[in-house]
């Protein structure tokens, strides 16, 4: 005899099993991921410096940066950690609707959506970084650096740090999952 | 679906995505100036609902005070507009008739809203009566929790009509 329920507390106690699971593997694994980002994003700065930086991450602080020629690092009180955090929904976004349609390729989704993470987690770090060197005249940023690239920074700085914050994990969900989300729309709309 | 079809409509989505979510930010910084009294509103409710309570909340502005001193402030972040256009770009830009997609914004959003206002309200009474526990809710608790209940909220919009057989 089969009885017909609502998967709708199956999915959201899968999403929160999996997010259990991914705040764990988060919390193991941040201060590998924090340095990536800021390796990352310090490759990213010297496309734009013409001197080399080292970024690093002081947990409770924020990051430093130093570059030959200065007396003391300039430290950002940016909390890594909490920017970060919400990596944690990616995987759990990502298995959560992998697992619910049976659809195979997991691990590879899941690595897919950490990847988009790093890169929108990189790009965020190094435009907050960018925003304050840009405010103040800095060696870092050469003299004739666009007015109107500033402008954008600061739009954009301004821009993720708002929204950011919730906006990532929704686009590396829909990045890797897009058509399973399309079908389970589909499967309810045959059911009604 | 096929995999042209399936790319033709993610394009189409996420450009329907990016320019309703940019939209409404610019709209949500125009109008700026009036989120003040959005604030102060939250405030003022939150503080009054705290003080059904404990008479000692009180609010002025967009300040929460409790026994006088000035506990909680409602500012910009507080006020879950970030999550309101969230989901009504995701639930716009969903290939799906507009019909249902514009009754999905007007049921969603206010359930997100009231979802927020609570947030604030536990966040007011962490504020007064364990004030130490103050940073974990609020950064490390709540910020996501505000995510997973707009997925929650967008999932149980998708699969609001399926029905799926469990053997018995």
């Amino acid at each position: 005899m089969k009885k017909r329920t609502s998967p709708i507390k199956h999915y959201l106690l899968a999403f929160v099993l999996w997010l259990g699971i991914s705040t764990g593997v988060f919390y193991l694994i941040f201060p590998y991921y924090a340095q990536a980002i800021l390796f990352l994003a310090g490759h990213l700065l010297s496309l734009i410096t013409p001197i080399g930086v080292d970024l690093a991450y002081v947990d409770r602080v924020g990051i430093t940066l130093t570059y030959p020629g200065i007396p003391q690092a300039m430290v950002f009180r940016t909390n890594l950690f909490s920017i970060a955090l919400n990596w944690i929904f990616a995987p759990a976004l990502v298995l959560t609707t992998v697992t619910f349609s049976f659809k195979g390729q997991a691990v590879v989704r899941v690595v897919n959506a950490l990847l988009i993470m790093l890169v929108l987690h990189t790009l965020h770090v190094t435009l907050i970084l960018l925003y304050f060197l840009t405010q103040a005249t800095n060696p870092l940023i050469p003299p004739d650096f666009p007015t109107i690239l500033s402008g954008l920074i600061h739009w954009l700085y301004v821009f993720i740090d708002k929204m950011g914050y919730t906006l990532f994990p929704f686009i590396a969900w829909l990045a890797v999952c897009f058509k399973d989300i399309v079908n389970l729309f589909e499967k309810s709309q045959t059911a009604r | 679906m096929t995999e042209g079809s399936v790319r033709r409509s993610f394009i189409t989505c996420g450009v329907i995505f990016f320019a309703v979510f940019i939209g409404l930010y610019i709209i949500y910084g125009l109008a700026e100036p009036l989120m003040e009294h959005y604030f102060n509103w939250l405030a003022t409710t939150v503080a009054a609902a705290a003080a059904w309570f404990d008479p000692a909340v009180s609010a002025r502005g967009n300040l929460i005070f409790y026994e006088g001193t000035a506990a909680l402030r409602v500012i910009e972040g507080c006020d879950g507009i970030t999550v309101f256009i969230l989901i009504a770009a995701a639930v716009l830009s969903f290939p799906k008739p507009f019909k249902q997609r514009l009754l999905g914004i007007a049921i969603l959003i206010p359930v997100l809203f009231v979802i927020n206002w609570l947030r604030l309200f536990i966040l007011a009474e962490v504020r007064f009566y364990v004030p130490d526990w103050f940073q974990l809710f609020h950064v490390y608790l709540f910020q996501p929790f505000m995510i997973f209940a707009t997925f929650a909220c967008f999932i149980i919009w998708i699969l609001r009509h399926e029905k799926t057989d469990v053997a018995h």
